[in-house]
This record gives structure tokens, C-alpha cells and sequence, in this order.
């Protein structure tokens, strides 16, 4: 498995959302990029949202608009909390949206 | 030669640290553990004349967004901090999270170092992808990568057998031009080409997944891991509830709570007896001699006045070594920090908050990991307002006086209410001053939320003594000669003949307090009240070995001796001095007032300037003295 590689393999025909669109029933979603540059795209890809990057939404934090997120896939797989308004500015496709 | 150890937080970069030069730094399972560069030579047993500097976790090193660690991260890349140059770079990185990892190996590499590699948690990591792991990045970076297994320190030897024969990294001009230029943003995007290049073919992937799948050592691994991973979401499926976060976060604070406070006490009891008896002896010894009373007074005294904390803050600092090795002050973190969002801080204001209940010059050092400097300095203002354990005397005798009689489930609910008082009263002023300040930048709140693990006893006192002794390194001088000065001024000028008492009165502190006295009076305090409120300066808790000196003769105050100078003290118009409008004042101002000289001084380095830390003296201690005055005018 390696997510950075499979990302060159995205096509654009993929529809897109942000990440803080994501439920958890819409499953697994790859990272596509950012709607803005700067340290938060800076800072949100040393977290580990690289673009081709596989993530999940597992839920929120009570009380919280907070995302529980699972970045990655199986053993190398991470959780990790978000800000919901963070979030916001990293695009995700669902897999399979396009297939 | 020199090593610097770089790696994202919460990487295994301490704990390697630890192996190589055989020190007790902390190494803890959260994110922003360490907050001071650790420097150390290699253990006497690897025979290597090499220096390990072990840094800061950082996410990256290329944003322009960095917290006060990564900034010293960052300064000791560049070769700008007072480790001087360096000779080699490791990067360290965790070998089960490698993909988000690798940002931080490609922008060493951007930045023209040539890291080494060395991936930790050999032990999750089955030997067949270990291997796989090991040649792509071996094939990227040219140089050698190794695995370590920090738990039993595996892998070491032939890291060290590398270091002997190494040649050092070469610091090239490009390199250190990008640092001054600051031409150092360059694109992520090679990280994808170099990483899609130098995968292996599915052929290979096929080989290493049929190797994985033929190893028991492999199954092993798997088999760990994933019980790990189980446990970890059994757990949070509690920890993180809608229903059970919060009254489980509240029933752990409290758990920690009772648990340093209970278990400090015979300690201190233990430690104050001691000093005692020696203070005794020694004045004993010296047949009153100024000498033996500088020693007993001033040196043993003053020795004393922190020392007697030690267990406490050590206790606490216990508490939260093993919260943060079992991954559970990630989650408290995350749970806090909405709530904490209303009054302008951020989920990682908690741990300094909750060191600040012990001291507040550790807790103002631990607020380097926020990102955000207008978060910070709410956080760092708010510090002292924290209840801390200096106080607990203080608070204790006070309490004593107003609910004497009372059972002491009662008064231990005062206590508790004096505890509360201070949270409140913090949060107002956060609330003041988020009002106050522009939002001039983002403050992002990204955590890992790492696996549940039980917490290696062994590290867990380590790292307890490590920040123990850092802060008695830091705050015991300063401390000590604020005490002894305090002493100085209460024994001099020396009057012949005069009873302790009758010396205190007319010495330079007692003519300060004379001379200040109608500035104590609005509140309800005279001038030997007064008196004690500046010894206070020089840490909260001389305020009653003080009062005790100035009131009864003796500084004992032990028992119902100084209660009882209290209740017959009297203004020169024969009305009682301290009664329940007076003590309730006296209350309020040690609830808000900044006293502690040693945190503002620490308050001065850690927030860069003299003029914040002197604002937050003034302003505390203003606030503080004017609810003083309406509490007292509004009991009276």
C-alpha cells in the first residue's frame, strides 16, 4: 500500500468535497488537496493529510464539531482530532465516486 | 561529533535519546513532550565520542506557523541555538505511521541535509515489512536506515557501529542559503515523485506480502498491534461518549487530585518537621549566635519554604507522566477544547493549567507547545491565578480561623471551593483578555490520538524525577535568595537586646510595612499584616512563618499558637484585626494576586518580555488588591 503513489493514479473526474463535509457513513475518502496554501495547509499536511492519503471519519467530540479522523489504511493506519473549521479546507473524494 | 535527533512529536525520539546517551529525559506517548533541546554524551558503554541533541517534536520545519518548540527545533537545524553546529542528522520517525512522517524526512532533505534515518517501534513492525520499509527509504535517501526497538533498545548496535565509522554531513553553502534566505518553501509534490519512483514493483510487493503472511514473527506483530488498536477503540468508544467524556474526565481530575494531595501530605509534614528539628538544633548549637540564626532562619528556612512543596508538585507531575504514557491526556486534550475555546484558550492550555495547580513556573514553561502566541499568553496570564501549592498554607490557616470549630469535611470543602474560585477566577480574566486581544492568526488544534498503552513504570519515574529536578534546578535559586533576602530585611538593623518579636518591628521590613500601612489598611490589614504580604514576594507560603514571627515572637506555627495571636490581635483602637471581612480579603487577594517573583521572572523569559511579565504583576496584583478592599468593605 502506498497512498502517495495510488494518488497519482486520481483522476479528476472524481467529485470532490470538503473534509469537513464528511460523515462517517460516507466511509473511506482520499485527500485530492487544499482550497488555500499557507502554514495551515503547512501544518494540516504535516498531520498527515498529504493529497492520496486515505481518511475516514470515525466520528466527533462531544459536545464538539471536532473530527475523529483515521488517516491512512490498516497497520500504518493513525487517528487523529481536527477542528471541524480546519477541516474545512482540505478537499477529499470519496472512493469510488468516480469508478 | 555532534547528532541532532529530529522527529514529528510523540515519534521515539526521546526514548532513542535515552538509549544512546544512557539519560532519564522524558519521553512520554503524547504529542509535545519535550520542550527543551536535551543534550547528553553517548553512554560510557558505546565507547563513541558523540554528542546526542535530542529536539522538539515538530510536524515540519518548512511552515512559516510554528510553536515556541518548533522553533527551537528549527534554531538547532540552522546551527543559530547553543548547540552550535552540527555533524550529523537522524531522523526519527515512528515505522507503523511512516507515510505522514515522510514530510518531515523530505524537508530535512530540501533543506540539504542528508538525515539517517532511524525508524523506532521495531517491535509492531512485522521483519518482512521492516525489510521492505528499509530499502525504499535505504534506495531514496542513499544512506543507510536502521530500526530500533525502543522499548528493549534493539538495533543500537549497529547504529552505533555506523556513527564510528561515518563520515559528518556536509553543511553546504545551498543549505545555509536557504536558511538565511528563507528560500525554504519548496514543493511537496517531489515527496510523491520520489516515493512513486522508488516503490517497489508489485512483484516485490507480492514477495514481501507472501513473506509477511509465511512469518509466525510476522502474525506476532499483527496480532499485537491489532489487540492494541481493540482496546484503544473499546476504551475511547467510553472516553470519547457524549455521555460518559466528561463526568469520566471530571472523576479522573479529581482521582489525580485526591491522590497528590492525600498522598503529598505525610511528606511534607515529614520534610517541615525536619527542616524544623534541624533549625533548632543548629540555633541550638550556635547558643543564638547571628550566625546560627542566619543558617536556621535564612538558609534552612528558605531551603525549607520549596523543599516542603517538592513532594506535592513531584506527586503531580507523577500523575501526569502516567495520564500521558497510557494516551489518555491526548483525549483530555481533544475533550476540553471547545469549552476552552469560550474563553479564548485551546485544548492544550490543560496541561499547564493542571501543573499550574502544583507550581506555576513549570506549568508557564509547558505552554510552549501552543502554536498560537495570543493563546499562550492568555494561557501564561492566567497561570498564576491557578491555586497552587504554596498557597495551601495560606489557605489552611485562613480557613482555620474563619471555620475553627468546623468538622473537617467542612473545611476541606472550603478548600475545594477555594480551588474552584481560582478556575473561575481564571476563566474571567481569559475571557477579559480574549475579549481584549485581536485574532490576528489561527490557532489549529491538530492531535494524534495515540494507542492505549500501559505505561512503563520505569519511564514514569524517570521522567518524574527529569521534570522534578528541572524545576527545582530553575526555581529553588531563585527562591532561595528572595527568602534569604526577606531574611536580611527582617533582621536588620540589628536592635540590642530586643525579643524577636520586638526585632521584626523595627527592622527594614517591619518599617517598609509601617510605612506601607495605609495602603493595607482599605482592606482590613495593618502594617505587621502588611509585612507578611511582602514577605509573601518571596514565596506565598513565608506569608505564615511571617505572620507567626511578627504575631506571637516565634515563627512556630505549629498548633493553636498562632491561631490563637490571630484572634487577640488588635488595632491600636482595641477592635479585633482579624476577622471574618478581614480574612475573607486576605482570601481574595491570595486567590488572584501574582507574589511569586520566580514566576514572573520565568513569565519574562518564556513570553520574551519584561513588559508582559511586569504588566501581568501589576494588573494581577491591582485586581487582586481592589476585590480585596470590596470584600472587606462589603463583609464589614
Amino acid at each position: 500500500m502506498n497512498p502517495l503513489k495510488d494518488s497519482l493514479q486520481m483522476t479528476n473526474r472524481e467529485a470532490s468535497l470538503s473534509l469537513g463535509e464528511l460523515t462517517p457513513e460516507m466511509g473511506l475518502a482520499r485527500v485530492s488537496g487544499f482550497k488555500i496554501g499557507g502554514p495551515l495547509k503547512d501544518l494540516l499536511m504535516s498531520f498527515g493529510l498529504i493529497p492520496g492519503i486515505e481518511v475516514t471519519v470515525e466520528g466527533r467530540i462531544p459536545f464538539s464539531r471536532s473530527l475523529i479522523l483515521r488517516m491512512g489504511m490498516g497497520r500504518g493506519s493513525w487517528r487523529g482530532v481536527l477542528r471541524a473549521s480546519e477541516a474545512e479546507i482540505v478537499m477529499v473524494t470519496i472512493e469510488g465516486a468516480a469508478k | 561529533m555532534k547528532v541532532i535527533l529530529v522527529g514529528t512529536p510523540n515519534c521515539g525520539k526521546t526514548t532513542l535519546f535515552n538509549w544512546l546517551t544512557g539519560l532519564s529525559a522524558k519521553a512520554v506517548n503524547y504529542p509535545g513532550s519535550t520542550v527543551e533541546i536535551g543534550r547528553g554524551p553517548a553512554a560510557a558503554h558505546w565507547n563513541l565520542g558523540c554528542e546526542f541533541v535530542d529536539t522538539p517534536g515538530v510536524l515540519g520545519v518548512m511552515s512559516q506557523k510554528t510553536t515556541a518548540d518548533e522553533e527551537v527545533t528549527r534554531e538547532v537545524l540552522r546551527g543559530a541555538s547553543q548547540v552550535g553546529d552540527l555533524d550529523l542528522v537522524f531522523c526519527v520517525m515512528d515505522g507503523t505511521q511512516l507515510p505522514r512522517q515522510l514530510v518531515l524526512f523530505e524537508q530535512l532533505r530540501d533543506l540539504g541535509h542528508q538525515p539517517i534515518v532511524v525508524l523506532t517501534m521495531a517491535d509492531m513492525v512485522p521483519k518482512a515489512e521492516q525489510e521492505r520499509l528499509q530499502e525504499i527509504l535505504e534506495l531514496v535517501s542513499e544512506r543507510p536506515v536502521f530500526w530500533v526497538d525502543g522499548r528493549l533498545g534493539g538495533g543500537l548496535q549497529p547504529l552505533i557501529d555506523f556513527l564510528k565509522t561515518t563520515p559528518r554531513e556536509n553543511r553546504s553553502e545551498a543549505m545555509e542559503r536557504r536558511w538565511d534566505e528563507g528560500d525554504y518553501r519548496l514543493a511537496h509534490s517531489r515527496i510523491r515523485g520520489w516515493l512513486a519512483s522508488a516503490a517497489p514493483s508489485p512483484k516485490d510487493l507480492a514477495r514481501c506480502e507472501e513473506k509477511r503472511n509465511q512469518g509466525g514473527e510476522a502474525l506476532a506483530c499483527q496480532r499485537e498491534q491489532s489487540a492494541l488498536r481493540a482496546w484503544t477503540e473499546t476504551i475511547d468508544a467510553w472516553v470519547l461518549n457524549p455521555w460518559a467524556a466528561f463526568p469520566l474526565l471530571f472523576v479522573a481530575m479529581s482521582v489525580l487530585f485526591s491522590l497528590v494531595f492525600v498522598a503529598a501530605q505525610p511528606l511534607m509534614d515529614g520534610i517541615d518537621s525536619g527542616v524544623s528539628l534541624l533549625g533548632t538544633w543548629v540555633q541550638g548549637a550556635s547558643g543564638g549566635a547571628m550566625w546560627g540564626l542566619f543558617l536556621s532562619d535564612g538558609v534552612l528556612a528558605g531551603f525549607g519554604s520549596f523543599l516542603v512543596f517538592v513532594p506535592q508538585i513531584a506527586l503531580l507531575f507523577l500523575a501526569l507522566a502516567f495520564l500521558e504514557g497510557s494516551g489518555y491526556l491526548a483525549r483530555t486534550v481533544v475533550l476540553v477544547d471547545r469549552p476552552f475555546s469560550k474563553l479564548g484558550l485551546t485544548g492544550r492550555s490543560l496541561v499547564p493549567l493542571l501543573v499550574g495547580f502544583a507550581c506555576a513556573v513549570p506549568a508557564m514553561m509547558a505552554t510552549r507547545t501552543i502554536s498560537s502566541r495570543r493563546d499562550r499568553l492568555i494561557t501564561n496570564f492566567i497561570l498564576p491565578i491557578m491555586s497552587c501549592s504554596a498557597r495551601l498554607p495560606v489557605f489552611t490557616l485562613l480557613i482555620s480561623f474563619l471555620m475553627n470549630e468546623a468538622p473537617v469535611w467542612q473545611k476541606g470543602m472550603a478548600m475545594a471551593g477555594l480551588y474552584l474560585f481560582s478556575l473561575v477566577m481564571g476563566g474571567v480574566a481569559a475571557l477579559i483578555l480574549d475579549r481584549m486581544l485581536p485574532r490576528t492568526e489561527i490557532s489549529p488544534l491538530a492531535i494524534e490520538l495515540p494507542l492505549y498503552r500501559w505505561p512503563s513504570w520505569r519511564l514514569v519515574f524517570r521522567q518524574t524525577l527529569s521534570r522534578v529536578r528541572s524545576f527545582v534546578e530553575r526555581a529553588a535559586p531563585i527562591i532561595f535568595v528572595l527568602t534569604l533576602s526577606i531574611w536580611f530585611l527582617s533582621r536588620f538593623p540589628v536592635v540590642e537586646g530586643a525579643t524577636p518579636q520586638e526585632q521584626v518591628n523595627q527592622s527594614y521590613l517591619g518599617q517598609a510595612g509601617k510605612f506601607l500601612e495605609p495602603a493595607f489598611t482599605p482592606m482590613g490589614a495593618d502594617w505587621r499584616v502588611g509585612v507578611g504580604l511582602l514577605s509573601a514576594f518571596a514565596a506565598r507560603e513565608v506569608f505564615v512563618s511571617t505572620l507567626a514571627l511578627i504575631m506571637s515572637g516565634s515563627s512556630d506555627n505549629e498548633g493553636d499558637t498562632l491561631l490563637e495571636s490571630l484572634r487577640q490581635a488588635q488595632w491600636p483602637n482595641g477592635q479585633p484585626l482579624f476577622t471574618m471581612a478581614s480574612v475573607a480579603a486576605l482570601i481574595v487577594f491570595f486567590v488572584i494576586a501574582l507574589q511569586c517573583l520566580s514566576t514572573v521572572a520565568i513569565s519574562a523569559r518564556e513570553n520574551g518580555s519584561w513588559r508582559f511579565a511586569l504588566l501581568q504583576l501589576f494588573v494581577l496584583n491591582g485586581v487582586a488588591y481592589g476585590l480585596a478592599v470590596l470584600t472587606f468593605r462589603l463583609l464589614t
